[in-house]
């Protein structure tokens, strides 16, 4: 699976703040990757590095193999950005503003018209296509910042916390709308601090701390490598854990009993809660409940961030 | 396909400027505003609401007249009781300016008019005033050629008169020559009678003989006769004395005569030259006496008002206001503006911006330059349009030139409001550096040297000779080449900043 995106140790500060240091980053052709960070992690600088907006001090982003910053053109012919604070011009109309940007992408004006005509209704703004932009709603202008990055319809779409001030319905209308993009072959990196969305979401994610990434992955091995296992929840009525605590903490991480609840972790959960269970026949304990969890993309965050 | 991005900038920029209630206010119409103002205080063309304090200890009819004549002009003019109240009204305010008249001014009279004035209101005073001595001298003129018409009158009427009595004199000295003439026949006549008689001539021997003896009677008749004889020399001494007397007195007469004749022969001389001399004046007309040079100013322009003056300054300010806000202000927006960003990602260099923004900014400007010399042909009428085609050439040049430097302006300022300050400053300081204010002339050495290469004194002096001289802009290439360096400058240090900014 070849690399869209390469970043090589790239380093960038504001002055005497580093932000980003030495990070090095690949990103794969054809998925959806988060990027999730603590604010003022540098996610949204990372993605302005990506699109040459910003230089890296040390270091080389690369597009498809050519460096970013010497093939600025290339990059933003390919590349699309929707901004955390909205880019657009507030005075002009939703059609005003994609018609412009559409005519800097150098596209013909029937291009123009047709991709217009596409988007705007996958975002549903088809009606609003003559209002003023600052005349929109807050969700509105989100799903019309989208709406701008798509006018050339790019190959990299980079969207910046992209469901945030959405709600339920526009969430998930958005969120399947990035599938859809990404099912034509569209790569996406997406930043945003809605854990459960990205963990839902992205094939791969990139765990961002001090401007340096911690951990890339899928999922699972996010899970694997850094998750203190699974947790089972295991309630008898008798809720009498003597015998069986001291038995099983030499097969789980960590046995402790919590308000009549023993809880342990253990990466092999199913295995356990089979001992547990046969523990509680052979010693006719009546089993209340008994419940495995598996660590949340949140967990697996804060326990990364934590160890960093 | 870069020409459709560059249509596509312009076109948005348009777009947001005219949506944006305060940038097309304050941007596109501002300027015109303040040009309208300006214009308006300038225009001396109607001055009704100046108000001119008066006072003579006695008005005249001459007075009167001058009055008359400064409220024809529209000005109010308000008598005063004394000199102190007509000064105080000044300082007060309640009047413009105190004219002081001499007590019952006529043409012999040589007191001076005085004006009294308030010297902080330079521009109303010199408008006044100007007003004011034009009425005056008017009136001044009128009265020299009334008095010079009656000089030429009465010179007029001498010549006639000299010419009635040349002829008399001719016929008094004819009459003087006739009589000497006569004197000197006389005196001839005179001399020509012979009164020598000599009694011894008689023949008494014959008259003896006749006689013979009768010596009585003889001697009887000859003593008769002697008496006779004797008695007749006597008248005829009488008549000879008489004679020489005459002719003395006919001697002198005639001498007096031929003096007189001199005398009379002088005065017709006298009286020749006389009206020689008054024919040979070169000058017999009042108009010309009065005014024996005449001068005319002959603008190019209809001169209704000081605005005439003004006009090239008023397009040069109109100019540098407009080109260095306009474009600071676009040049500001477009960098604060959220979009800025994504114009960015575009696959758009950053000259098409530039140029974008500049293209913008000229064709606002010449919007407005068209209204303004729209305006402008309303006054100066057919000789505006022989100097168009130099001057928008000019106006091009300059517009430009002050656009890079408002945009220069944007891209170093943050906040519109600074960009403003900062684009009203560098006007106002060529403005004050420029011969507006103060003659350039008056400033120190150091500072005429740099003001000579003021953006605005250069504009306005290639404006004012093309405006007021008709010249063309081959004619001023230093100062079009001196405009084309600092816009080209301006330019690079534009595009330098943009490139810094966006690094």
């Amino acid at each position: 699976m070849a690399d869209v995106i390469e970043i090589k140790g790239v380093s960038k500060s504001f002055g005497n703040k580093s932000v980003i240091e030495k990070l090095d980053l690949a990103i794969p052709k054809g998925k959806i990757v988060g990027i999730i960070g603590a604010s003022g992690s540098g996610k949204t600088t990372l993605l302005k590095l990506i699109t040459g907006y910003y230089k890296p001090d040390k270091g080389n982003v690369f597009y498809e193999g050519a460096n970013v910053n010497h093939n600025l053109y290339l990059v933003k012919k390919n590349i699309g950005f929707a901004t955390q604070e909205n880019s657009f011009y507030t005075k002009l109309s939703i059609q005003e503003n994609l018609e412009y940007f559409g005519s800097l992408y150098n596209m013909k004006s029937e291009v123009i018209k047709k991709n217009i005509d596409k988007v705007l209704p996958l975002l549903e703004l088809d009606n609003a296509r003559y209002v003023i932009a600052e005349n929109l709603s807050d969700g509105m202008q989100r799903r019309f910042d989208l709406a701008c990055a798509l006018i050339n319809y790019p190959k990299v779409l980079m969207m910046d916390e992209p469901t945030e001030d959405l709600d339920p319905p526009l969430r998930r209308k958005v969120l399947k709308l990035i599938r859809d993009l990404n099912s034509v072959g569209t790569t996406i990196i997406i930043t945003s601090h809605l854990l459960s969305e990205v963990e839902d979401l992205c094939d791969y994610i990139a765990v961002l701390h001090e401007g340096k990434v911690v951990r890339f992955g899928t999922i699972e091995q996010l899970r694997d490598i850094f998750g203190e296992g699974d947790e089972i929840h295991f309630v008898t009525e008798s809720q009498r854990y003597d015998a069986v605590e001291k038995y099983m903490k030499s097969h789980a991480k960590s046995v402790k009993i919590e308000n009549g609840v023993l809880i342990l972790r253990a990466k092999n959960a199913e295995v356990l809660l089979k001992l547990l269970l046969g523990w509680a026949k052979k010693k006719k304990e009546k089993v209340i409940y008994a419940d495995v969890k598996r660590p949340s993309l949140e967990e697996v965050f804060e326990v990364l961030t934590k160890k960093k | 396909m870069s020409m459709k991005k560059l249509a596509g900038i312009v076109k948005k920029n348009f777009r947001l400027l005219m949506r944006s209630k305060s940038s097309s206010l304050i941007v596109v119409f501002g300027p015109l505003l303040l040009v309208l103002l300006v214009g308006v205080a300038f225009n001396t063309a109607n001055v009704s609401g100046i108000k001119i304090s008066t006072y003579s200890e006695k008005y005249s009819a001459l007075t009167e007249d001058l009055i008359n004549g400064i409220k024809e002009t529209k000005f109010a003019v308000n008598k005063l009781d004394s000199q102190e109240d007509c000064i105080e009204s000044v300082k007060l305010g309640t009047g413009h300016m105190c004219i002081v008249f001499p007590t019952n001014l006529n043409v012999q009279s040589s007191n001076d008019i005085i004006f009294h004035v308030d010297p902080s209101r330079v521009n109303l005073v010199y408008t006044v005033k100007e007003t004011i001595t034009n009425e005056i001298e008017g009136k001044s003129n009128e009265i020299s050629k009334q008095l010079a018409e009656g000089v030429l009158g009465k010179l007029s009427e001498t010549n006639l008169e000299i010419n009635d009595k040349k002829t008399l004199i001719t016929s008094v000295s004819s009459s003087l020559r006739g009589a000497e003439s006569s004197v000197v026949k006389s005196i001839a006549t005179l001399e020509a009678v012979d009164m020598n008689r000599d009694f011894d001539d008689i023949p008494w021997s014959d008259l003896e003989a006749k006689f013979g003896n009768d010596t009585a009677n003889f001697d009887k008749t000859y003593g008769a006769i002697k008496q006779q004889v004797r008695e007749f020399g006597d008248i005829l001494e009488q008549v000879r004395i008489a004679r020489d007397t005459a002719n003395r007195e006919l001697t002198s007469a005639r001498s007096i005569i031929s003096q007189n004749g001199l005398l009379v022969g002088s005065l017709g001389s006298s009286l020749d030259l006389i009206q020689k001399n008054i024919n040979s004046l070169d000058v017999k007309d009042a108009d010309t006496i009065a005014n024996p040079i005449e001068t005319q100013i002959k603008p190019i322009v209809t001169e209704k008002s000081n605005l005439n003056f003004l006009f090239p300054t008023l397009l040069a300010m109109l100019v540098m206001f407009t080109g260095l806000l306009l474009s600071s202000t676009v040049m500001i927006r477009e960098k604060s503006a959220s979009a800025n960003f994504r114009n960015f990602l575009t696959p758009t260099h950053n000259i098409w911006f530039v140029l974008g923004n500049f293209i913008t900014n000229f064709l606002i400007i010449s919007l407005q330059m068209v209204v303004v010399l729209g305006v402008s042909y309303y006054f100066f009428g057919k000789t505006l349009l022989d100097v168009v085609p130099n001057l928008l050439g000019a106006l091009g040049i300059i517009a430009t030139m002050y656009i890079f430097v408002g945009m220069f302006i944007g891209q170093i300022f943050k906040s519109e409001e600074t960009g403003a300050l900062a684009s009203l400053s560098t006007g106002s300081l060529m403005l004050f550096m420029s011969n507006t204010i103060l003659p350039l002339e008056s400033l120190p050495a150091f500072m005429v040297k740099v003001g000579l290469y003021n953006p605005f004194v250069i504009s306005e002096g290639i404006i004012r000779k093309i405006t007021l001289f008709n010249s063309s802009l081959e004619a001023q290439l230093t100062s079009v080449y001196i405009l084309t360096g600092i816009l080209v400058g301006f330019f690079i240090l534009t595009y330098i900043a943009d490139l810094r900014r966006k690094n």
